[in-house]
């Protein structure tokens, strides 16, 4: 970062991580979309007046939005992964675009204002802009900052946008209090997500979380419905 | 036959209601912003209705394999409590950008007062701006010289008129919208507004090109199923199938489509509803019976 200190995703910088991004995003789409983004970045320095909320949203007509699959750039995916991003070939340019113009508005105003511009764009988001920033959270700069707006993802009952933070990255098994952790996993039980999907999920096992999970299987026995097959995952032996 | 249904508020409706539209066939609707009832009091309240027009309500409306686009707007009603109106007013415009919002509307009149009129005319000013069509909503009092003046204001705003769906209409006023060169809508509604067999005799002096049914259901006595029970009436009338389908499907697809924003994805087809699909493929879920109502 301009003027601050770098942090290093995979190996690589921050600033290298958004220059590959940029490489990707000229690569895949054509030079129409390329002078439509060119023209909505951010100003330097400072965001006055700048309509981010409204260039993060409008993306969503402009940049495809299926996974980029072979189209993503190795060494970049390496770097995703490295920073916990699974399966980075499921992003989308969209997703792509929508990282690196949060990555230099960010950039361009100080680090206590973070937050509030991440949770700004959370909170006037649709389903789609909601999607891509969960999804980034993870490969901002210092991303324990933004754990209000990641607990915040998987309260809400939009499941596209629960599934993208719980499965997608490992922002929650990194980060997120063992409370919140475990009411997600509960969550993802109720909602029929497949605990394999679960991003990080081996390493934050408890006792308390497989407890819940029991209480959660008796539960079901006693009103007669059947018992997830894959929650024996949590469920100690 | 797959069906359309441009102009609902599913906010006001159940999940049976959600049900019963999927199996009679509709796959997509528009939700346009509307009054709610009761008179808001706060600009966040209404910031907070257009966030569950482009999120809650777009995933609910999914999971019964039905596609969600709204159109964003000041209602009429509300612009004479001018102060929260200004406000509004503020708020469109990072709206109007979002993915799934594909017109300006519902605007208009109501009262028909100076307010009412200037607001409006700022409405159709954005629907240029941004290049969306715009959905009108005639008033239900004075409804002929409310139609008759709100023609002009679409004259005066210099917008394409055929890129203009004026609402509500009756036999009364259906004449004037077409004659304007706009696309004259048809709430079909149980007790006021239009119903099915006066709808079959307009269709039939007036033919289909740029007419438009739809349902208008809301929080008030009104009926989800009035797309199909129309096709129906026509179907018992003697309409073949493709003025039908024109009816429920060609025509207000061909008219939100001048958005640039209509994805109508696989449900352009006749495909069958799968909820997992929505969840990015099977792997997701365990294949159980797809979660209907989500529990938290
Ligand atoms: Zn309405």
């Amino acid at each position: 970062m301009r003027g601050r200190p770098v942090r290093t995703i995979g190996g690589v910088g921050l600033t290298d991580l958004i220059d590959a991004v940029d490489r990707l995003l000229r690569e895949l789409s054509g030079a129409e979309v390329a002078r439509w983004i060119a023209g909505r970045m951010p100003p330097t320095p400072g965001l006055e007046g700048y309509r981010l909320g409204a260039h993060y949203a409008a993306a969503g007509r402009v940049l495809d939005d299926a996974p980029a699959g072979e189209g993503m750039d190795a060494g970049l995916c390496a770097a995703m992964t490295d920073a916990g991003v699974e399966q980075p070939a499921r992003w989308t340019l969209l997703d792509l675009y929508r990282y690196r113009l949060l990555a230099d508005a960010l950039n361009q105003v100080s680090p206590d204002e973070h937050l509030g511009v991440v949770r700004s764009l959370f909170c006037k988001g649709g389903i789609g802009e909601q999607r891509s920033l969960v999804r980034s959270l993870i490969l901002l700069p210092e991303p324990a900052a933004f754990l209000p707006v990641a607990i915040e993802a998987c309260r809400g009952n939009v499941l596209d946008v629960f599934i993208a933070m719980t499965c997608e990255n490992r922002y929650p098994a990194y980060f997120f209090p063992d409370l919140n952790f475990n009411q997600m996993v509960m969550k993802a039980l109720f909602n029929g997500v497949a605990l394999a999907r679960i991003a990080g999920l081996a390493r934050r096992r408890t006792r308390e979380l497989a407890r819940m999970a029991a209480d959660y299987a008796t539960e079901r026995r006693a009103a007669g419905r059947s018992i997830p097959n894959d929650i024996d995952m949590i469920i100690e032996n | 036959m797959r069906m359309f249904d441009h102009h609902i508020h599913m906010t006001s409706r159940t999940t049976d209601d959600y049900q019963a539209m999927a199996a009679a066939g509709i796959v997509a609707i528009i939700e346009p912003a509307f009054w709610v009832g009761q008179p808001r009091r706060n600009v966040g309240t209404f910031e907070d209705y257009f966030l569950s027009l482009v999120g809650w309500e777009r995933f609910r409306a999914g999971q019964f394999g039905i596609l969600h686009f709204c159109t964003i707007g000041l209602n009429p009603k509300e612009t004479n409590s001018t102060e929260i109106a200004s406000g509004v007013m503020e708020l469109l415009p990072d709206f109007l950008e979002k993915e799934s919002v594909v017109g300006v509307g519902e605007v208009g009149f109501d009262d028909q007062t100076p307010e009412e009129k200037r607001f409006f005319e700022q409405q159709m000013d954005l629907a240029v701006e941004f290049n969306l069509p715009v959905l009108i909503h005639t008033p239900h009092r004075d409804k002929k010289a409310g139609t008759r003046v709100t023609l002009d204001i679409v004259r005066a705003s210099g917008i394409e008129p055929q890129r203009v769906l004026v609402d509500h209409n009756t036999e009364d006023t259906i004449e004037m919208v077409l004659d304007a060169g706009c696309w004259a809508g048809h709430s079909i509604y149980p007790h006021t507004k239009m119903d099915e067999p006066r709808m079959v005799a307009l269709l039939r002096k007036y033919g289909t090109e740029r007419i438009t049914i739809n349902s208008a259901a809301d929080w008030g006595i009104s009926d989800p199923l009035k797309v199909p029970k129309t096709a129906q009436a026509m179907r018992e009338a003697g309409f073949p199938e493709r003025d039908i389908e024109t009816i429920v499907w060609s025509n207000p697809v061909a008219f939100f489509s001048q958005s640039g924003r209509l994805d109508l994805g696989e449900h352009a087809g006749d495909q069958p509803i799968d909820q997992r699909q929505l969840w990015e493929g099977n792997s997701v879920l365990r294949g159980q019976t797809p979660v209907v109502k989500i529990a938290s």
